[in-house]
């Protein structure tokens, strides 16, 4: 077949520019998914080093012990103080988050005060309850009691609204739920660095002319445009797959999971790089270009539920979260990664999903493509 | 009728966009083995003539064939015997010199063993066999003209279709361009067509020349024949500003008894014989009028005059038009 060895050549061509500009592309592809993966996808942790004041009103081996107990752990940083007055002084100024004054009583056995008592800014976001813990453990080592009291105006508030948050926060479901949005979003992403682009460059340079005046058929060009543009997103998808890997997600499928996965970004890449070359058949500017693919994927990351499940967007838009295209392909790659299977049916929708959308951004780009000749 | 015996026959050629007619019923042949310039400013038609003759356009009307084979009906045959430099320039900056030949030695279905062989001759013929290793994006405007020919030769076409290709070069890049087509066309028996807006270039090359003005020939024949077509004798120039020049065309009708030509600030007269004398006493009777003018000129005929004759207006005054609009606008000066 004339067109298939076509496009081959065209293709090589392409990889051949890839090749050259690899850094640059490579790092344009991952800035993305490093930041959103490694800042995103840890918000809400375990915080290190919250700052808390001790004032230690016993001076005696027991309380001396749990101060150095306290100051080991890594989830807190320990500035000792002498008077209450000036720990609440920090306390008030934000420059600690936790006060624990230490009762001349402590390590007494059988004593109505308590040993330690806190003080907590409840407004602070790192005032959590590792920090406390960290606290109380130490405490209960030795054999002391602890009570906590909360500063700050919305105290109770707060402390609900911490244990609602950590549906998303803190647990590593949370990242692993995120790198399965992210790298689809990223192959998405991709496609518009890709054979959109090239075919933009290509129509302002004149090789598109170049390429129409030899005897080759015209939806080679554009195959190869597609095809290379599909490869190149997928390669991107595979390099924020791998940030989320090292910075800790998991895969519950394991390894028999990724042919899968694969498969799901494949089909985003190849309908996306589709659509990306079928904008670019009729724009000539790189700069409405650029404007007009960020528009189609940037609202993307939110309707597709690549930061949160599309249910909670609101009412009025969450049919163009659910009847997305990249939704199912998250779907799929979110049920492997959490759950580590995809019900055969489930697979099946996705899919499918994805297979119309793909077909119809196919034939929108060889639409297209035609018309701009 | 048409001649099939032609590198390149044009018949009847029409291309409307819209209102405008870009190419005016053009009939023109092109004779094997000759190098051809299509030569007009810009707008005049002679990119739409080549699009066309590459079937990057469909003409409106008419015909095109080349090698004899029409262009509407078979255009991937005709295309194999076309080599393309097109008006950009139109190397790939991202691949190697080698790679650029071998990208389209392959899109021209040849086979690898050919394509090895051809690189080498036509690294030979660009005096690029040094340079095959580096991006064609580090190459000099003149290599890079001289990648775009060996290119467009690759495939051993018969007829070399070359859409302004000298234009930005500087004068000693340009001479190279000369002598490389010269060779292809002397050598490896290579019909040329070329567009120009360079009158010295189509004066210099080209065997047969068409002039082309809103998308009509209006003078085709070689470069002696068209400067002949206005008259023996020589030319006398007086330039000056917009407002003198009525009186001066007086004043030449007066001294010479002949009507002259204006084209932007020059008044143009043809004289048969003693163009000294003439010019002696338009100036005796321009300085008695007190009529200032800003320079006068003695000439043979040149393209340009050919140009000025056939289309009323001057080439060479377009392009100072043009060249002086875009370093306004460069500078930004413009508006």
């Amino acid at each position: 077949m004339g067109v298939l060895r076509d496009t081959y050549t065209l293709f090589i061509r392409e990889m051949l520019i890839f090749k050259k500009n690899l850094r640059v592309n490579v790092i344009r592809s991952i800035i993305f998914p490093i930041v959103l993966i490694l800042l995103l996808g840890n918000i809400g942790n375990a915080p290190l080093g919250v700052p808390i004041a001790v004032v230690n009103y016993a001076n005696n081996p027991a309380s001396l012990q749990f101060v150095s107990a306290v100051s080991k752990s890594n989830a807190v940083s320990v500035y000792a103080l002498t008077t209450q007055d000036a720990a609440m002084q920090m306390l008030a100024e934000g420059q600690v988050t936790i006060v624990a004054v230490i009762s001349p009583t402590f390590g007494t056995a059988g004593s109505a005060v308590p040993g330690v008592t806190l003080y907590v800014d409840a407004s602070s976001p790192l005032a959590s309850g590792t920090s406390i813990a960290v606290i109380q453990n130490a405490a209960a080592s030795l054999n002391s009691r602890v009570t906590t009291s909360s500063v700050g105006s919305s105290l109770q508030s707060s402390g609900t609204s911490v244990v609602t948050n950590s549906v998303y926060g803190a647990s590593s479901n949370y990242k692993s739920f995120l790198i399965a949005g992210i790298i689809i979003m990223v192959t998405a992403f991709g496609s518009i660095w890709g054979g959109g682009l090239s075919m933009l460059t290509d129509r302002q340079l004149g090789n598109l002319k170049a390429f129409m005046a030899t005897p080759i058929s015209n939806s080679a060009i554009l195959m190869a445009k597609v095809v290379s543009g599909t490869l190149q997103s997928v390669i991107y998808g595979i390099l924020a797959f791998g940030i989320g890997i090292l910075d800790g997600g998991t895969v519950a499928s394991g390894i028999a999971g990724m042919p899968i996965i694969l498969w799901f970004m494949l089909l985003a890449a190849l309908g996306f790089s589709s659509l990306a070359a079928a904008i670019a058949s009729r724009i000539s500017k790189m700069e409405v270009y650029m404007v007009a693919s960020m528009s189609i994927v940037m609202p993307q990351y939110f309707l597709a539920g690549a930061f949160f499940p599309t249910a909670t967007l609101p009412a009025i838009i969450r049919p163009f979260g659910t009847y997305n295209p990249l939704t199912f392909a998250i779907d799929g790659v979110r049920s492997l990664m959490l759950k580590g299977t995809i019900p055969f049916q489930s697979f099946l929708v996705d899919t499918t999903a994805m297979l119309i959308f793909t077909g119809l951004m196919v034939a929108l780009s060889i639409i297209m493509f035609k018309k701009a000749k | 009728m048409s001649d099939h015996s032609n590198a390149i026959e044009i018949d009847h050629l029409t291309k409307r966009f819209g209102s405008l007619v870009a190419v005016n019923n053009v009939s023109l042949g092109i004779k094997k083995g000759e190098i051809f310039g299509l030569l007009g400013p810009n707008g005049a038609g002679k990119s739409t003539i080549i699009n066309i003759l590459l079937s990057l356009l469909d003409p409106t009307s008419g015909k095109a064939y080349i090698q004899g084979i029409d262009m509407a009906k078979e255009p991937n045959k005709a295309k194999l015997h076309i080599g393309l430099v097109a008006q950009e320039t139109v190397v790939e900056s991202e691949l190697t010199g080698e790679q650029n030949l071998q990208l389209f030695g392959r899109l021209y279905q040849m086979s690898e063993d050919d394509i090895k062989k051809r690189i080498e001759a036509m690294l030979d013929l660009s005096e690029l066999q040094g340079f095959r290793k580096a991006y064609a994006g580090t190459y000099s405007g003149g290599m890079q003209r001289r990648l775009a020919i060996s290119k467009a030769l690759m495939h051993s076409p018969s007829i070399l279709i070359l859409d302004e290709p000298t234009t930005g070069l500087d004068i000693q890049n340009r001479t190279k361009i000369w002598d490389l087509l010269r060779e292809i066309n002397e050598k490896q028996q290579v019909t040329i067509l070329m567009t120009t807006q360079y009158l010295e270039e189509a004066d210099f090359l080209c065997n047969r020349i068409g002039i082309i003005d809103h998308g009509k020939i209006m003078g085709l024949g070689t470069p002696s024949q068209l400067k002949q077509s206005i008259g023996e004798g020589e030319l006398i120039e007086v330039s000056a500003e917009k407002e003198n020049l009525k009186a001066i065309i007086a004043t030449i009708k007066e001294a010479t008894g002949k009507d002259a030509r204006v084209a932007g600030e020059h008044v143009t007269v043809t004289v048969q014989s003693n163009a000294p004398k003439h010019l002696e006493k338009i100036l005796d009777m321009l300085n008695k009028r007190k009529v200032t003018f800003s320079s006068v000129s003695i000439h043979a005929p040149t393209l340009d005059d050919v140009f000025l004759k056939l289309t009323g207006g001057s080439l060479r005054d377009t392009q100072q038009q043009e060249t002086s609009a875009l370093t306004k606008m460069k500078l930004g000066m413009g508006k």
